[in-house]
């Protein structure tokens, strides 16, 4: 009697068990049937805002998604690594604009992404453009900006030249209300900070003829760089007294990257940075900077040797689709991002969360009808008499970028008198670089 | 033909055949070919956007070189890095054995603490000294002005970078020489030390002319295996300088994977990488003929 009911027992035992195992059985399956998409992207403001808005979308048409993070010192090999071996790590990732022609081979086209026809042609070409074909969808402006603290500086008192940045800088300085007068990064990859807005402040470029961007015109041009003409020396013989001379930056400048620089700005330790407008978010957020809610923004500082009125670069961050993952994968990526641009909330939530101007169009001329500090924003950036790109789209540019910035902080580091030569030195090795096959 | 191969072998060298071939496949999957391919890519044109790989014999290797950066600064740098860590860690190492080779209150918890460094992954000691010696937020600058000097950045030149990366090396790999060292020392017979002593010896002479000659062995090994180590150092230094500034402390595996990785130029990176492990088998032939005699001459 008893066996029996302890058989019986068991039997129940042994029927749970295989409701649990068929249950959990089940589960895999019902996550296989929502498709995954592996996100690679960089911990930063504007990424987060997209993913963010990216989540709402999967949610309601079950998609897995899968941010994956990457620090922007290994971004370039990790991803590069990706797309080499076709492996299958990601299925959207992070695509900024400076890598557009090294990577375009590796990309789907995204002609067939209708949100991107709402965007400015500037933006997409020469970077995206692969053979004729767009292969990224820009999910925000990356335009860079001159952050001052509000509270210290009246809008008619922040510098417009380089000479007023020193003074005014120093009356800080000296009355004892700021550390320095200003930080920027300076290191390779963080140079826009400082070196070079100051040369295109100056009316110089990295290559030669200033402002010019198509590969067959520079090629033309044999590929001269810039840094060792009179406007590039003359900026970097601005930063050499601004560290040395003037003590107006920090001393370990040259070795800063961004982060460097915005955390001494973030710290209430500087009274003016050069920053990408993404930043605004951060920078005014009281949970990691001091100077929150005393920020505003300001138009390029020009240098003396400009021959126009103000400048400012316009470029932009995008997403992109690797042409070797699955078609349907393909699919339903396109759909969300258009979906993301397309997004008149989430397009208006990343300019106010973060800084970063949304890339749809329509939705930048709402902002400038009924958001003032956005007419501000664009005022001291993409109006500016002249608009340039922040890169350049050849191949060797990522190794033409590290040689020049490597020459431009040894010849700050170095003897003032010796800036010249290095900088030569540096131009003569730096077209050798971009001229290499 | 099969059965006439294995034929050759007793049944006991086939069942040793089969246990080291799982090890074997994988060595040749995971270094032996990898290699193989990397040698290739040196002698072609070799980058992400030449799909030609067209040979160019050994003109990667010629361009290395006779690069005045791979001379003039590379091949330094490795080799001050080289023996500045080795040496500061053996006897910073042999210090601290020396130290807690007795009996005192405490013991357990010095030598636990001593292993702390052991711990903690470089990346994350290199991050840490990197921030102590942040010219603004730094601990090491609020020394200095206590100290009444001015702030250093120390980043911003060559030596003083270079030296913040072998201190933070050597921080790290001190514990390792001291735990080597210190079994060696409870391991030494006790008569040489004892007869020194009678016959009037200081712990000086005791140190220089029994304990040392008797370690000689032990510091060898830890000499070759760190030496070798220490040349191929990659991940303290990138996170601390990246190479800079200006690529003035580069030292040979951050060239290489600038090369291959940053500038693109997997020809170049891979001819590096080889003209490096020549290098390296050089001195660790030298390292390991100076071991075999000193463990010759203590015998």
């Amino acid at each position: 009697m008893r066996t029996h009911r302890h058989i019986r027992g068991w039997r129940g035992v042994g029927l749970v068990a295989l409701l649990l195992g068929l249950l959990l059985g089940l589960l895999p399956v019902a996550a296989w049937s929502a498709t995954e998409l592996k996100i690679a992207y960089m911990p930063h403001p504007i990424h987060e805002n997209s993913i963010k808005w990216m989540k709402q979308y999967a949610e309601k048409n079950n998609i897995k998604l899968t941010p994956v993070p990457m620090a922007y010192e290994v971004y370039l090999e990790k991803v590069l690594a990706n797309l080499t071996s076709k492996g299958g790590q990601y299925d959207i990732m992070w695509h900024n604009d400076d890598w557009g022609q090294l990577w375009g081979r590796y990309m789907e086209p995204t002609e067939d992404v209708e949100s991107v026809k709402k965007m400015t042609r500037f933006i997409l070409e020469p970077p995206f453009i692969w053979e004729g074909k767009n292969t990224a969808v820009p999910f925000v402006e990356t335009v860079g900006t001159f952050f001052y603290r509000t509270d210290l500086l009246k809008e008619n008192e922040v510098p417009r030249t380089w000479d007023q940045l020193v003074k005014t800088s120093q009356r800080l300085q000296k009355e004892g209300k700021v550390k320095w007068g200003f930080a920027g990064g300076m290191k390779h990859p963080h140079g826009w900070f400082t070196f070079f807005w100051s040369i295109w402040a100056n009316g110089g470029d990295l290559l030669l003829p200033i402002h010019e961007r198509r590969n067959e015109e520079l090629a033309k041009a044999g590929w001269k760089s810039g840094i060792a003409q009179p406007e590039a020396v003359q900026a970097v013989e601005f930063w050499w007294d601004a560290i040395k001379t003037h003590k107006i930056s920090p001393p370990g400048m040259p070795a800063y990257s961004r982060d460097d620089a915005n955390a001494i700005f973030m710290a209430g330790d500087a009274a003016i940075t050069m920053a990408d407008t993404t930043l605004y978010g951060k920078f005014n957020d009281p949970k990691q900077s001091k100077v929150a809610g005393r920020i505003s923004v300001a138009p390029f500082i020009m240098g003396p040797s400009a021959k126009f009125k103000s400048i400012a670069w316009r470029d932009a961050w995008a997403w992109a689709i690797p042409n070797h993952i699955a078609p349907e994968k393909k699919k339903v990526a396109k759909e969300m991002l258009n979906w993301l641009i397309l997004n008149r909330e989430a397009q208006v939530d990343l300019w106010k969360a973060t800084g970063g101007f949304p890339p749809n169009e329509d939705v930048q001329k709402d902002l400038m009808r009924d958001d003032a500090d956005f007419r501000k924003f664009r005022a001291a950036t993409v109006e500016a008499q002249v608009l340039i790109h922040g890169a350049y789209y050849f191949e060797r540019w990522n190794e033409f970028f590290a040689t020049s910035i490597d020459y431009l902080v040894k010849a700050v580091t170095g003897p003032r008198e010796g800036i010249k030569a290095t900088l030569e030195e540096g131009a003569k090795k730096a077209s050798e670089v971009a001229a290499r096959k | 033909m099969r059965s006439r191969l294995l034929g050759r072998f007793g049944e006991r060298e086939r069942f040793m055949l089969a246990l080291i071939l799982p090890a074997v496949v994988i060595l040749i999957t995971f270094q032996i070919v990898p290699i193989l391919i990397g040698a290739n890519a040196s002698f072609r044109n070799y980058s992400l956007f030449n799909p030609q790989k067209t040979f160019v014999g050994f003109a990667n290797y010629r361009r290395i070189l006779t690069d005045p950066l791979f001379f003039g600064t590379v091949l330094p740098n490795t080799f001050v890095f080289m023996i500045a860590s080795v040496s500061g860690g053996l006897l910073a190492g042999l210090t601290l054995a020396m130290m807690l080779n007795r009996r005192f209150r405490g013991e357990r918890l010095v030598r636990t603490a001593i292993l702390l460094p052991l711990m903690v992954a470089p990346v994350v000691a290199a991050i840490m000294i990197t921030w102590m010696f942040n010219d603004q937020f730094g601990i090491a600058n609020v020394f200095m002005q206590a100290l009444g000097f001015e702030p250093v950045p120390w980043m911003i030149s060559r030596w003083t970078a270079m030296t913040v990366v072998i201190m933070t090396d050597v921080w790290l790999w001190t514990p390792w020489f001291t735990i080597l060292i210190l079994a060696a020392l409870q391991s030494l017979p006790p008569e040489p030390h004892e007869a020194a002593r009678i016959d009037g010896a200081n712990a000086w002479q005791v140190f220089r002319n029994i304990t040392l000659p008797l370690l000689r062995p032990v510091l060898m090994v830890c000499i070759v295996i760190r030496t070798i180590d220490a040349f191929r150092v990659f991940d303290i230094v990138w996170t601390i300088t990246k190479g800079g500034p200006a690529r003035s402390t580069e030292v040979f595996s951050i060239y290489a994977y600038k090369e291959a990785f940053l500038y693109l130029n997997f020809d170049m990176g891979s001819a590096a990488s080889l003209i490096g492990a020549v290098i390296i088998m050089v001195v660790g032939g030298v390292l390991y003929k100076a071991l075999s005699y000193m463990v010759e001459v203590s015998r």
